[in-house]
């Protein structure tokens, strides 16, 4: 389980899940169809790292553009998913980019900070 | 049936016009409708010059709109969805009607009731509130899209229900954004 990679589309965002290179990613757009399916497999996919014979220091980071309301309660739902990853020795140090006028990005950002106790750096990247 | 002389197309542009509306929609709201009234919405930024922050909020709203009438109208009905955005004296609009069965209309309208009655700092509590509460049930609800819509907007959610029949209602929905 190396590498678990999806092109992005204009609905779907770019996921790249490096476990050589300890880099992950999740970017672009999200709004799926099916939201509960999409984030399901990434979820799933990440869980499988509990039984993996990896441990270290991880990268996560987060760049949307845009992001709807449901999807935003199954990245809630992974991020707690990383978080419980810290017990197999694995831990993320995750980065929220966010487009520096996008208050609303930045604050959800916030917001996961305080719902999933985790360290969330939040980065502006000027438009 | 009545038939459409021009006289009608004409009355109905006067009406347009007068409601200030930009762009009209009636038809059925799929997943693929979905995608293409939010290039139209898009394409109305560029004209009307709006600035970056208020593009985000508003295509925001607009797909939590659209995604609502998608995911939660009843599909197959014989009436047709409506969608809708306009501008009128520093105000935008987004409007959305379309069929909804009776016994989910009490729950809506409960929904609807309690964000009206709420401030942004309530709002902000009940969204991480059902979001840490939705964690385990998979469906695409619909509380935690219009909590977003009403934060997003700064704005009261303005709605209407009629009785079309004994089994569904029309549910007609307008959120209104400061420029």
């Amino acid at each position: 389980m190396e590498v678990f990679e999806l092109e992005g589309t204009r609905y779907t965002p770019k996921v790249v899940f490096d476990v050589k290179n300890k880099v992950f990613e999740i970017s672009g757009d999200s709004r799926p169809e099916d939201t509960h399916t999409f984030y399901q497999v990434l979820i799933d996919w990440l869980s499988k790292l509990h039984s993996a014979a990896v441990q270290g220091d991880f990268k996560f980071k987060f760049a949307f553009d845009y992001l709807n309301s449901s999807s935003s309660k199954f990245i809630f739902k992974l991020i707690k998913c990383l978080k419980d990853l810290e017990s197999s020795g694995i831990n993320f140090s995750i980065d929220w980019f966010y487009d520096e006028p996008d208050i609303d990005m930045k604050e959800l950002g916030e917001e996961y900070t305080e719902l999933a106790g985790m360290k969330i750096n939040m980065i502006s990247v000027e438009v | 049936m009545e038939e459409f002389d021009n006289q009608s197309l004409f009355n109905l542009h006067r009406s347009i016009i007068k409601e200030h509306m930009e762009f009209l929609y009636k038809g059925n709201i799929t997943a693929d409708v979905v995608n293409i009234l939010l290039e139209i919405v898009k394409n109305k930024f560029s004209e009307f010059k709006m600035d970056y922050s208020l593009q985000k909020r508003i295509y925001n709203i607009a797909v939590e709109c659209l995604e609502n009438v998608s995911d939660h109208g009843v599909s197959g009905s014989d009436i047709d969805s409506i969608f809708l955005i306009g501008k009128v004296e520093g105000v935008f609009f987004i409007g959305t009607g379309n069929i909804i069965n009776k016994n989910v209309t009490n729950s809506l309208e409960s929904s609807l009731n309690k964000i009206n009655s709420l401030d942004r700092v309530g709002l902000k509590s009940i969204y991480k509130e059902t979001m840490t509460e939705q964690l385990e049930s998979n469906s695409n609800d619909v509380g935690l899209g219009l909590i977003d819509i009403a934060l997003k907007a700064n704005n009261k959610i303005d709605y209407q229900i009629n009785s079309v029949n004994d089994n569904q209602d029309f549910f007609s929905f307008q959120v209104k954004i400061n420029l």
